[in-house]
Formats: C-alpha cells, structure tokens, sequence
C-alpha cells in the first residue's frame, strides 16, 4: 500500500509529471523495443544478413589483391 | 466495499435504485449467467475455428486437373515468419541472372543502387553499373547516346520492346523477371522446379518444333531451352555451381527483387509482436477495470412514498 502510494505522490499525482513520465517512457519504451527487435532478428538470422555476409567478400577482395 | 448511489427518475413516477455490490457471493442467477457466456463463448470459438478451417480447406487447391506437374516444395532460408534471405544466396544468384538470364530477361524495375547494402558494397555496385551501357539522351544534337551506367540506372533490357525481343525468340516473350516471384503461383517453388525439371518428353508425346519439355511447364512444352548446367558460371565466393546451386540462388535472388522489403518487413513484424503482446494484456486489464461497476451493479425499482400535500 505504501509503495503504491509513494508512486503515485511521485508519479501520477500531478499533470506535470505524468506529462513529463509519458514522454521519458516513451522513448526508452521505443529504443528498448527496437533494440531488442534487431537483437533477436539478428541473432535468429546469423550469417544469412548482408552485413554478416558482406565482411567474407571484402576479405576475399583484400586476399585477391595481395596475391 | 459496498456503496450505494440513488438517482431519481422522474418519468414513470419511479425512482432508480443502483447498488454497486462489490465482494458479494455469487447467487443462482449470476451462475446460471456465466453458464450462458461460457457456452457464448465455446460456440463462437467453434463457428470461428469451423470458418477458418474451411477457408484453408478452399485455399489447399489439388490441382487434380491440372496441365502441369505438382511443384515440389522446397525447405527456402526465408520461408519461416521471421527468416530472412540468405543474403550470399542473393548475391550469388545476381552472378547467375548477369551470367545467363540476362541474355534474354529484362529485369526493368532493379537499380544498381537497389544493390548497395543488399548484395554488394557501394563500390562493388558503381564497378558493375560502369560495366554495362546505358541508352541515354537526347544529347545538345538531338541524337541518343549510351555510356556507362550510373548507381541511379535501373538493369538495362536486352531487347529494346516486347516486338523485338518475340523477334529474337522465334515469337515467344521472355517475361521480365522483376516480379516474376509473385506473378507466378507459389512462385519460388515454380522457378526452380521449372529450372531443374527439363527431361525427355514421355514416349510417343510429340510437340511443337523450337518447344522443349518440361512437365512443370503449364501444358508441358516451354521456348525456353534449358538454361542451366553443372559448373556453367564460376561464382565469386568460391561456391561450386551446380544445377540445382545455380537454381537455388537465382531463385532467391528473384524473391529478393519482387520483395526488396522482405527483410524490413520481417524484422518490423517481430517489432510488432513485441510492441502488442503487451497492449494485449494492458488492454484486457483496462477493460476489466472500466466494466467492473457495471457487472457487478443491481438495478431495482420501487414506488416512492406519496408525497404529503
């Protein structure tokens, strides 16, 4: 009960703060949701992505040059 | 909790009386109430699951009139809801549609600059793009001009119209192949069926000259002679070109050119199911809480006493 009161004198009681949570949680609820999507579609797609795939040609360019 | 709210209707002579009941026993009636949603609820899943079932009974076509053989299907890198393409796939199979299907098939909605970051570098993109000529102009005389071709050039055609290109192949269209992947049923199935499926025509089945047999071929007889063979091209990445290689990664790479979003689009569906899944339960709770006084409220009507006058 008392938490749940704490948050709410914190948080919810003023119109200026609840403004002020809306746009903070907003944009971290954005980059964490983004960063986890990448993140999971990255790593279930290993090795098949263009810039997973793309440093193999460039070696292959640089090896090429050398001999 | 228990509180009690009195409106006063005027009309009919008789006052609302509107208790919100909180925390109360459950009566018959309620009961009966909830064995009357409960069976709502099992007959629509029922009616829902019987009308979704019998759309994909209709969308399950046999086929069993048919002009051509049954596609086999095959095990794609991209076919699960959140695979992507195999991006070496498509950069190989480039190799393969410059190589060998561009001889003949246009692929007019592909820029060199649609390569960059999907299947070559920026640099490797400009080297291509160089290689080839483009028709330009009209020039400061009023002549058309070709010279080398820019990142912003989209694949030059092979034939310059539809009349040529039917001249150049004893009068049947090579289509473009820019969206060939969707114009065609279960279209990744059907390119490298039809690329790997030329075979003598069965005894006594004669067709037509310049045609050639190929069962998955819609009526069996194709202009398109075989194209594909074991080691026709070298690939830059060292892959030993086989048939079905060569069929695999030209196929993959004509997906990609009908669906340059395909990625995008997968990786925005799994933003999706991570953004709703929550609004799912926020909004189931937010729903609870609004209904909450209505459901468990009780409406009576009672006469008021006479007033005195």
């Amino acid at each position: 009960m008392s938490l749940t009161k704490t948050v709410y004198n914190l948080f919810f009681r003023r119109s200026a703060s609840i403004a002020v949570i809306t746009v903070v949680g907003v944009f971290g609820y954005e980059r964490a949701i983004n960063k986890t999507s990448t993140y999971l579609f990255e790593s279930h797609n290993q090795g098949k992505l263009w810039k997973h795939v793309q440093p193999q040609f460039n070696l292959k360019k640089e090896d090429e040059e050398d001999s | 909790m228990t509180s009690t709210i009195l409106c006063r209707a005027t009309r009919q002579n008789h006052q609302i009386l509107v208790y919100v009941i909180r925390n109360s026993s459950s009566t018959s009636t309620q009961t009966s109430i909830r064995w009357k949603r409960l069976a709502y609820q099992i007959g629509g899943g029922l009616l829902t699951t019987g009308a979704l079932g019998y759309a994909w009974a209709h969308s399950q076509a046999l086929h069993a009139s048919g002009n051509k053989a049954h596609l086999v299907p095959l095990p794609w890198s991209f076919s699960g809801a959140f695979d992507s393409l195999d991006h070496a796939s498509v950069r190989r199979g480039f190799e393969v549609y410059k190589q060998v299907c561009a001889a003949c098939h246009s692929l007019k909605f592909v820029a060199y600059r649609h390569l960059v970051g999907a299947t070559h570098t920026e640099a490797e993109a400009k080297e291509i793009a160089a290689q080839d000529f483009i028709k330009d102009g009209p020039d400061d005389k009023g002549e058309m001009f070709t010279r080398p071709g820019k990142l912003t050039d989209y694949l030059p055609s092979p034939y310059p119209n539809d009349k040529a290109a039917k001249d150049g192949n004893q009068g049947a269209l090579p289509p473009d192949l820019s969206l060939i992947t969707l114009g065609r049923e279960d279209g990744c199935n059907y390119i490298f069926n039809l690329l790997t499926g030329y075979q003598d025509p069965p005894a006594g089945v004669k067709g037509e000259p310049n045609l050639h047999y190929n069962p998955y071929f819609s009526g069996g007889w194709i202009a398109m002679a075989k194209q594909l063979y074991d080691d026709q091209i070298e690939y830059s990445d060292g892959t030993k070109a086989t048939e079905s290689q060569l069929a695999k990664d030209v196929t993959e790479f004509l997906k990609w050119t009908a669906e340059r979003e395909h990625d995008d689009r997968k990786r925005l569906a799994l933003k999706a199911v991570l953004i709703f899944v929550p609004l799912v339960f926020i909004t189931y709770h937010w729903k609870r809480v609004k209904w909450a006084t209505l459901k468990s409220r009780k409406i009576s009507f009672y006469r008021p006493k006479p007033k005195d006058h």
